[in-house]
């Protein structure tokens, strides 16, 4: 009752509501507190805060808990929260140099400017499934490898090792791409961002993209048939700590109101083309909330061959409009709704068609080449 | 691109930020679904939709807790507009007991504090999902139409930065093209809901969609109707008093939703927007409100009955009679809605003029010309490395008369071409048009959109490729009917008269006038080509290799019909050819080009007689041989 | 008359040549130099029918060539009389020689040079309407000039490139006496025609003359040039060696 315009619609969506919540919060098994969400599904919570461009951990646990285990639903939930809250201030612009890294590798240089730092990463680890009878025991007394010199002891270069970007600029194999001037950063938050756009706009269009849409389209590109795109040397993976920086609304200083991770990752392209410079190497930049490895490294890749071909091809307009969860994500759930008003137009459409034929009017087409249907 | 966007300030005032901070702190209640500066942006987007009636403005679309396509875009519009003294009613497919309108009744009434009514004389702003409501609307009304997809060239053009230029362009030919095919297919317009309309003669505009039925409630309407499309990021507007016509000839008319003796089997309208109800054939009223008021004696059907649409039902013998050769006649004056232009009288002598046209591929434009030529024997720069495609290059073409570019491929002859008709921007030159101001423009220097403008019935271009001068996708008399739409031509009729004698001018059989190019052999579509190109009978006809590629037999037919083509037109012909029987057949003089740069020109006949330089000598050996 | 007449640049000449040069450069041996016309003067009058007679590679076909442009010429002038006054071909721009083509002066090869897949009643016709006939007037102008060369009926709309070089022939003197303009050039006219088709040709251009129209010719055959030329001009290693008329001139040859 209730779905297509019938009475009782209200009582419908309360009903839906209540089996939701009783079936999800009253379930036979303990509560999940956000504390555990944050700390058992640490990835899950960062690709939310990614898929959603909001970092808060606790929020985007209890979005992941109310979700019940759909990123996209909680990513959704998470941004329609931001949409209540005023924009109290814009934050100072954050300098990646200065991230304290938790892991850090350069896959195309043996020995780097500073250490090859795992971190955190099951990258090595065999892919086999644990499945513990109970909670784990508690951990020997003795400190964990690596963990002797603890995290205070490490220097300040291994904590902020040098850039392998630098490192190919120092020798001139990279393509010169910073501007002497500094555009603001285009907000797509604020201003929707279609082709043709600025960088910095198809960069936060990948930063907040569905995770799993990104690495798809990064695959395609690579592999599907629209050619043009490499798959590069990744220059430099890093996972680490930014401070987030905001101006005192009485002072006027910049102060440090708290810290967040990203996953940031360098893509190494190498120029054949015409025009290109191609005694040099360029440069893709990738960047999201959290520790997202994938992400940023398909962002970096997908970062260079925008500037490359996204013009030429589709790829802008596909980075630009396509990535998008809550876009595709939405669009696709409209389906479910009722469309009999239109359905009927369509209907009415095949009558008079089919009509037009039985009076003999005209012969039938021969021939059927839809030249375009609208989407509805 | 022009977008137009509205931004809340970067740096907000210290006192506002320490105001809102205490107010957090205070612990009020939520703010609701929207911030106030997020509802702030969205009234400047439907003030700017306003005034400029069809035009989707950008705006920062917030997500909201409706997923996007469940109405985000009307829930905004609607959350900015609405106060605590409106009455909100909300409908999904006329309904207003739908699960989604229901849904959304609830959240903008508890969030904001107004009305709730689903009686629409007590309403003042009634969101909708696919329907405007049959109770007549006033200026008390904003009626806010969720829209799925807001673009309504999506359908004949996937590029968003190419639907962006034609709407700045007004370049809807596309559009006509797609309802002309539809026509020729079908023998209607099929187009169902959403139906394209042209808004204040202006913006061509998606109509939400709502069904054919509603369309004519939008024009010249009482009520402000505003259109928010959240996924999409675009609110557009038609104002009160606008007109809205929705797009279709001349001579085909625009056709409504009719089921013949349909009528609701609650209320028993007949006048009414009807939609399936049961499996028995039935039909039922798709507003709800207005079947229940009908039944209950609260409605004034009379009034009713003169909105409805009942002008514009279906009627076969109106039909445009789609297929069938249409008949030729002699060509009448009055098919063209506007005159060809033509020089004027004491205007130049020559239709178009090339003056020192170059177009360098790479870096430092002039500067990397030295060093290169035929003396050089090479087209890359020896300083920068870039390639000089093309140099000085200049000529004049006269009403009548045809002029060849002749040289071996990578001489630079198609690339002259292609910078005249804009198809790459050239690094220097001039190009002046007899058609354009009597040649006192320069031509290059002119907005991109007024050069592309040029091309509808200035200057066409016949490719080497028919691909690259038709769309493969559409039916010969289709292709030709986008350049004859583009040049303001309406009457389906007229339209597919003149599509037919320029085919059987070029010698494509009538019968296969309707049927789509990529059937065509390679020498018909070059026909078509050809065809097009004259559609509009231009003063300047530029052919880029017009017979390479074909088989001997076939390139000498569309070779036969260029020459008689140009001997009966006035026509100023520029022909780029590697072949010198191609140059020879169509021209009287003759500019020879080589690594870039005119080595010798002369009397085509003189050329091929008495070659003076090397390189021609070596052509006219190689094309004796 | 063992030199060369003594011409003056008379107001009634159609055609006037002096001091005409032309030589070829052959970029492809080396730059190699072919002289052709060594200084060539000549005066064409209206009515007058001008033989060139001479060896071949005398240099007969070049000199008609120069004074219609196929060639350029290295030096010297060629004046033509013009309805708009007299105009120095040499130096003409492209585009009104182009023009002077069609209208003032024309020009019938020894080879038709029709377009190809295009019947003779069209290709008379087409030159015919660049003379100023409108397409009515063009047609039955070429049908006349067709029918007067016994060109047969049923082969008006055949392909040119079908027809025997005889027909061929017909087709392309009827297309240049078609509307005759001021100043004809001929260059072997009836080279391939049987004996009766030949005296219809000869016929036809005899009387252009008294058409008021200039005929500059090369013949092969000493019996069209006395049956035609008003004045025959012995052109010897590119230059004019004597002229004069043809009866003096052909028995001090012979």
């Amino acid at each position: 009752m209730g779905y297509s315009g019938a009475r009782g619609g209200l009582e419908a969506i309360l009903a839906a509501e209540d089996l939701v919540r009783r079936k999800r919060d009253h379930a036979p098994a303990p509560w999940a507190s956000t504390e555990q969400i944050t700390a058992r599904f640490r990835l899950a919570v960062d690709r939310v805060m990614g898929e959603a461009g909001l970092y808060d951990e606790p929020t985007a646990a209890a979005a992941f808990r109310q979700a019940e285990g759909d990123t996209l639903e909680a990513s959704h939930l998470l941004r329609a929260q931001r949409s209540t809250l005023p924009r109290l201030a814009v934050s100072e612009p954050v300098d990646p140099d200065e991230m304290t890294v938790l892991r850090r590798i350069v896959p195309a240089f043996r020995e780097p400017d500073g250490p090859q730092l795992l971190g955190r990463t099951s990258d090595y680890t065999g892919r086999l499934l644990e499945r513990p009878e109970g909670p784990p025991q508690p951990p020997p007394e003795t400190a964990a490898p690596g963990a002797a010199a603890g995290p205070a002891e490490r220097t300040e270069a291994q904590r902020r090792p040098g850039r392998f970007l630098d490192l190919l600029r120092k020798n001139d194999l990279a393509v010169e791409g910073r501007t002497a001037d500094d555009p603001e950063p285009y907000d797509i938050t604020r201003k929707p961002a279609r082709p043709p756009a600025e960088r910095s706009a198809v960069l936060a269009a990948m930063a907040r993209a569905e995770s799993g849409a990104l690495v798809a389209l990064w695959y395609r590109s690579v592999l599907g048939p629209d050619g043009d795109v490499h798959e590069i040397t990744l220059g430099e993976l890093r996972h680490g700590r930014l401070p987030l920086r905001v101006r005192h609304p009485h002072t006027g200083n910049p102060v440090a109101v708290g810290e967040f991770r990203v996953t940031e990752a360098e893509a190494v392209e190498d120029l054949d083309g015409a025009d290109e410079d191609r005694t040099r190497f360029d440069v893709g930049y990738g960047l999201c909330f959290g520790h997202n490895e994938r992400k940023a490294i398909a962002m970096a890749n997908l970062d260079i061959a925008n500037r490359r071909f996204g013009r030429s091809g589709p790829l802008e307009q596909l980075l630009l409009l396509t990535i998008d969860g809550l876009d595709s994500g939405g669009f696709l759930e409209h389906l479910k709704l009722p469309h009999y008003v239109t359905f009927r137009s369509m209907v009415e459409r095949k009558q008079a068609m089919r009509a037009a034929a039985e009076a003999g009017e005209d012969p039938p087409a021969r021939v059927a080449e839809p030249a375009g249907k609208d989407c509805r | 691109m022009n977008t137009t966007t509205y931004d809340t300030p970067q740096s907000p005032q210290a006192s506002r930020v320490g105001a809102l901070v205490a107010a957090a702190d205070a612990g009020g209640p939520a703010a609701g679904l929207l911030d106030e500066d997020a509802k702030r942006e969205i009234r400047r987007a439907c003030l700017a939709a306003v005034c400029v009636p069809g035009y989707q403005v950008p705006f920062g679309s917030r997500e909201m807790p409706v997923a996007r396509g469940w109405g985000s875009g009307g829930l905004q519009v609607t959350l900015g507009v609405i106060g605590t003294d409106d009455t909100v009613k909300v409908i999904d497919q006329g309904d207003d007991a739908g699960v989604n309108a229901t849904n959304l009744r609830r959240m903008i009434a508890q969030t904001t504090g107004c009305g709730e009514s689903a009686d629409t004389r007590e309403a003042t702003v009634v969101q909708t999902r696919h329907r405007v409501p049959e109770e007549a609307l006033d200026d008390r009304h904003v009626l806010v139409y969720q829209v799925p997809v807001p673009e309504p060239l999506r359908g004949v053009q996937k590029s968003v930065a190419e639907c962006a230029r034609m709407h700045a362009e007004g370049d809807y030919s596309a559009m006509w093209v797609s309802l002309y095919e539809d026509i020729v297919r079908n023998g209607m317009i099929t187009a169902s809901t959403g139906y394209p309309v042209l808004v204040g003669g202006r913006y061509v505009m998606a109509t939400s969609p709502i069904p054919r039925w509603d369309v004519p409630r939008l024009h010249q309407a009482e009520h402000l109707n505003l259109f928010g499309a959240g996924r999409e990021k675009r609110i557009y507007a038609v104002p009160p008093h606008t007109e809205v016509r929705p797009l279709t000839f001349d001579d085909v008319p625009f056709e409504v939703e009719h089921e013949p003796g349909g009528r609701c089997k609650f209320c028993g309208s007949d006048d009414v927007y009807l939609v399936n109800a049961g499996t028995e054939g039935a039909f039922a009223c798709s507003d709800t409100e207005w079947c229940a008021r009908v039944q209950a004696g609260d409605a004034d059907t009379a009034a009713h009955r003169e909105r409805a649409p009942l002008a514009l039902l279906p009627d076969p013998t109106a039909r445009a009679g789609r297929r069938g050769a249409p008949a030729l006649r002699a060509a009448a004056a009055d098919d063209a809605p506007e005159p060809v232009r033509r020089p004027a009288a004491g205007g130049p002598e020559w239709a178009l003029r090339v003056d020192g046209i170059g177009k360098v591929h790479g870096a430092g434009g002039a500067a990397a010309v030295p060093g290169t030529g035929p003396e050089h024997g090479t087209a890359i720069s020896p300083s920068t490395g870039a390639v000089v495609a093309a140099w000085d290059v200049s000529f004049d073409v006269a009403p009548g008369e045809a002029l060849g570019l002749i040289g071996e491929s990578g001489s630079g002859k198609s690339t002259v071409l292609r910078c005249v008709i804009g198809d790459e921007p050239a690094t220097a030159g001039r190009v002046h048009l007899a058609s354009v101001d009597g040649g006192a423009s320069e031509v290059l220097a002119l907005p991109p959109a007024v050069r592309r403008r040029l091309r509808i019935d200035s200057m066409a271009v016949v490719y080497q490729d028919p691909a690259a001068g038709l769309d493969l996708r559409v039916s010969a008399g289709g292709n030709i009917a986008e350049r004859l739409t583009a040049a303001g031509w309406r009457g389906y009729h007229a339209i597919r008269r003149r599509a037919g004698e320029l085919l059987d001018r070029v010698e494509v059989p009538l019968s296969r006038m309707d049927d789509p190019v990529h059937t065509f052999s390679g020498g018909m579509r070059q026909r078509v080509q050809i065809a097009k190109a004259l559609a509009t009978e231009p003063p300047v006809l530029l052919l880029d290799e017009p017979t390479t590629g074909l088989d001997a037999s076939v390139a000498a037919g569309v070779l036969d019909l260029l020459r008689s083509l140009l001997a009966e037109r006035d026509v100023a012909a520029v022909v780029v050819s590697h072949d010198f029987s191609v140059i020879e057949a169509l021209t009287d003089r003759t500019l020879v080009m080589q690594t870039g740069r005119v080595v010798e020109r002369g009397l085509t006949d003189q050329l091929f007689h008495d070659p003076h330089h090397p390189y021609t000598q070596r052509l006219v050996a190689a094309a004796r041989r | 008359m063992t030199t060369t007449h003594p011409s003056s640049r008379t107001q009634d000449a159609v055609l006037s040549v002096r001091a005409l040069h032309k030589s070829f450069t052959l970029h492809s041996i080396d730059g190699r130099i072919v002289p052709s016309l060594h200084g060539v003067d000549l005066d064409v009058h209206t009515g007058e029918h001008v033989a060139l007679a001479g060896p071949s590679g005398a240099g007969k076909s070049s000199l008609l060539r120069c004074i219609y442009r196929t060639y350029l010429p290295d030096s010297g002038s060629v004046r033509l009389r013009t309805a708009a006054g007299p105009v120095e071909l040499t130096t003409l721009g492209d585009r009104e020689m182009a023009r002077l083509r069609g209208r003032e002066f024309g020009y019938v090869s020894q080879f038709l040079a029709a377009p190809p897949r295009t019947g003779p009643l069209e290709v008379v016709a087409a030159t015919g309407r660049r003379r100023g006939l409108d397409r009515a007037e063009a047609r039955e102008a070429a049908a006349a000039a067709l029918h007067r060369l016994n060109l047969d009926e049923t082969l008006w709309d055949v392909d040119c490139g079908v027809l025997s070089g005889g027909e061929r022939q017909r087709v392309n003197l009827a297309a240049g006496t078609v509307e005759p303009p001021r100043l004809l050039l001929l260059d072997e006219p009836v080279s391939a025609l049987d004996p009766a088709n030949r005296e219809a040709a000869l016929a036809l251009i005899d009387s252009l003359a008294g058409q008021g129209v200039a005929v500059l010719a090369v013949f092969h055959d000493m019996d069209a040039i006395r049956q035609l030329a008003s004045r025959v001009v012995f052109v010897a290693d590119g230059r004019i060696a004597r002229q004069g008329a043809p009866a003096e001139l052909l028995e001090a040859v012979a």
